[in-house]
């Protein structure tokens, strides 16, 4: 299944990139997909993560054609 | 009628005020957040401000249906800007309207922390000392 994951700020920066696509296989969960992306970018385990707009628990399954956002704490207001 | 915006555009403070009061209303508390240009011997000229902005509208209006609900405001509205803002330049409006002031200075810092705490905005900070991302607080 393909899944669109999106990075902000200085995860965007340290990644190169808005965004990039990836190929999961079913059944993969958020946790398993921030440990796989946290391989090769340590940094983005310490951020915070976001399928489709919320905040859902480690353990959500992704579905095909989720969105899947990664980003660091935030310093609004 | 009360609104949460995340926008580029500068925002009128009195007509956001006027917006959300009600005949019930005895008591309006606004928090403006603006670029802060001095920050010991740093001096900043501009702060770029980003979000994920559909997130961020989401979770701003679930924080506006609690903090009525919670505070039993009146009406509340929460804006926040995007951007490249110059020194002294507003951020953030957030206006809350009850019938005491007690709950609404309760309700705005309520949504003020929350804002620094989780919604999905971010600063960088541009000053004589070149450019960097404001770290959160959480």
């Amino acid at each position: 299944m393909r899944v669109r994951l999106r990075f902000f700020a200085s995860f965007r920066d340290q990644m190169g990139s808005p965004e990039r696509w990836v190929d999961l296989e079913e059944g993969t969960n958020l946790r398993d997909l921030t440990s796989s992306m946290g391989q090769h970018h340590p940094f983005l385990v310490s951020g915070l993560v976001a399928i489709n707009g919320r905040y859902l628990d480690a353990g959500t399954i992704i579905r095909d054609g989720d969105e899947v956002a990664f980003f660091p704490p935030v310093s609004g207001g | 009628m009360g609104t949460v915006k995340i926008t580029r555009d500068d925002f009128s403070i009195d007509k956001v005020c006027r917006e959300i009061q009600t005949p019930g209303t005895g008591g309006i508390v606004t928090f403006l957040g603006v670029v802060r240009g001095e920050e010991g011997e740093r001096r900043t000229t501009s702060m770029k401000v980003e979000s994920y902005v559909e997130m961020a509208e989401r979770e701003l209006g679930s924080l506006r249906e609690k903090a009525i609900d919670q505070y039993g405001l009146e009406d509340m509205s929460i804006i926040h800007r995007v951007g490249t803002l110059s020194a002294g330049e507003n951020i953030v409006m957030i206006s809350a309207a009850g019938p005491h002031r007690e709950e609404c200075f309760d309700a705005a810092r309520f949504i003020i922390d929350e804002i620094k705490r989780a919604v999905p905005i971010w600063k960088k900070e541009i000053s004589s000392e070149g450019e960097r991302w404001v770290e959160g607080e959480h």
